[in-house]
């Protein structure tokens, strides 16, 4: 028996399990990490995306810049398309040696820009019932799109408010109603907003197994 | 199997800085915490070890030192195959394999009908029974079977009873050869070593 076929083949199933949400994850990442601090250190946010991109490398510090630096190629892991490196090169343009950004103020808005292009290329059911940011903040709370398409719509309902439910387990208080998609305008504008999240959260369900099968699955 | 005193990595020999980093420690392997509980987990020279549940490969890079024969290493999340992976390029006989322990059907056409001595089993799963029942299918009557169960993993309640519960279910298809709780080590975990019926 050869030992290195094995390895082979792993590493080819490796690659397609590696997805595209994991870009999208990485964004909103960062995005909440500049709405709380404009000058926050990327580094661990970055240093995963490297090692999606190249899984068996070790590399220092000043390579994993260098190498955003420069045109990257991508082989062994996450697959990026020239419009999504792009989207990267708007970010690594503005970044510093110590991978805090020049100017955090303007770059929340395009980060927002790109998290929106993104999502309405791979999710364009989904985008439509809820905004595409409370989509990318669904996602990312939950860890991956192979794990959001497991829930119940019940469970989606209430991602985000799961203080709020044990709460409601242990010491018998109200159930609460939504969570992360009260932020949704369609929720904020019904008057009757439990019912309108059941809704909603109903619709998604269908959605993101539609997405997925037809269009990051592949 | 040599004492702990031996040097643990072929790399790591002679190097007492990497010695210490790697030595094998019980609270981190279960394989190690039955051993030191009095188990008879032993490997022959020449054994082929079919693993389930590999994780990132911490305990295979020991159990690699002890035989000669092959070690096929089931896995299904790609974040630690990633791992195992990069050790199986520098040990020769570990050979990874990224898919689910229930997919026996695939673990079966790698195999390619080597005859596996050890039949290792740790997937913390709440039908980590029904797992182990399934692959054993793959292997002969005299094969040993090492079986560490995390009864949290199964209910929350309380771990006595769901202990006896699975002890109950293995009694139908396998012989119990020893067990034993893996308690300062491990909390709620017990070790079967078992045979096929």
């Amino acid at each position: 028996m050869n030992q290195e076929e094995f390895i082979i083949e792993a590493k080819n199933l490796i690659k397609r399990s590696i997805l595209k949400d994991n870009l999208i994850i990485f964004f909103t990442r960062v995005l909440e990490d500049l709405k709380k601090n404009e000058n926050s250190c990327l580094f661990g946010r970055i240093k995963d995306l490297y090692y999606l991109i190249n899984p068996y490398q070790d590399s220092t510090k000043k390579e994993i810049y260098s190498f955003f630096k420069n045109d990257f190629g991508c082989n062994e892991g996450l697959i990026l398309d020239d419009e999504e490196k792009l989207f990267c090169n708007v970010l690594f343009s503005n970044l510093r040696e110590d991978f805090i950004l020049i100017n955090g103020k303007v770059m929340k808005g395009r980060i927002l820009g790109i998290i929106k292009r993104l999502i309405l290329k791979y999710f364009p059911n989904s985008s439509d019932i809820v905004e595409p940011f409370i989509f990318a903040k669904l996602i990312c709370s939950v860890g991956g799109v192979d794990r959001l398409i497991q829930l119940p719509s019940s469970t989606i309902q209430l991602i985000g408010a799961e203080k709020a439910l044990f709460r409601h387990k242990s010491k018998k208080t109200n159930s609460p109603k939504y969570g992360l998609l009260y932020l949704s305008r369609k929720i904020q504008e019904n008057s009757n907003k439990g019912k309108a999240a059941r809704q909603i959260s109903n619709k998604l369900f269908i959605s993101i197994k539609l997405d997925y099968y037809q269009i990051i699955a592949q | 199997m040599p004492n702990d005193e031996t040097p643990l990595l072929r790399c790591a020999e002679g190097n007492f800085i990497l010695k210490m980093y790697h030595k094998w420690i019980p609270e981190k392997s279960k394989w190690k915490a039955a051993y030191d509980k009095g188990l008879n987990v032993n490997l022959n020279l020449n054994d082929n070890v079919l693993y389930l549940g590999a994780s990132s490969g911490s305990t295979i890079s020991f159990i690699s030192k002890y035989t000669n024969g092959i070690i096929f290493s089931v896995e299904k999340s790609p974040k630690m195959i990633i791992q195992l992976i990069k050790k199986s390029i520098k040990i020769k006989n570990i050979f990874p394999l990224f898919c689910d322990a229930r997919n026996i059907d695939y673990i079966d056409s790698k195999l390619k009908n080597t005859k596996i001595n050890i039949l290792f089993q740790d997937i913390p799963s709440f039908d980590q029974v029904e797992i182990l029942i399934n692959a054993s299918k793959l292997i002969d009557n005299d094969c040993k079977i090492f079986f560490s169960l995390k009864t949290k993993s199964i209910s929350q309640v309380d771990s006595y009873d769901t202990y006896k519960l699975v002890k109950e279910k293995l009694t139908n298809f396998f012989e119990i050869i020893e067990e034993t709780s893996l308690e300062p080590y491990h909390k709620f975990h017990w070790f079967f070593i078992l045979k096929k019926k």
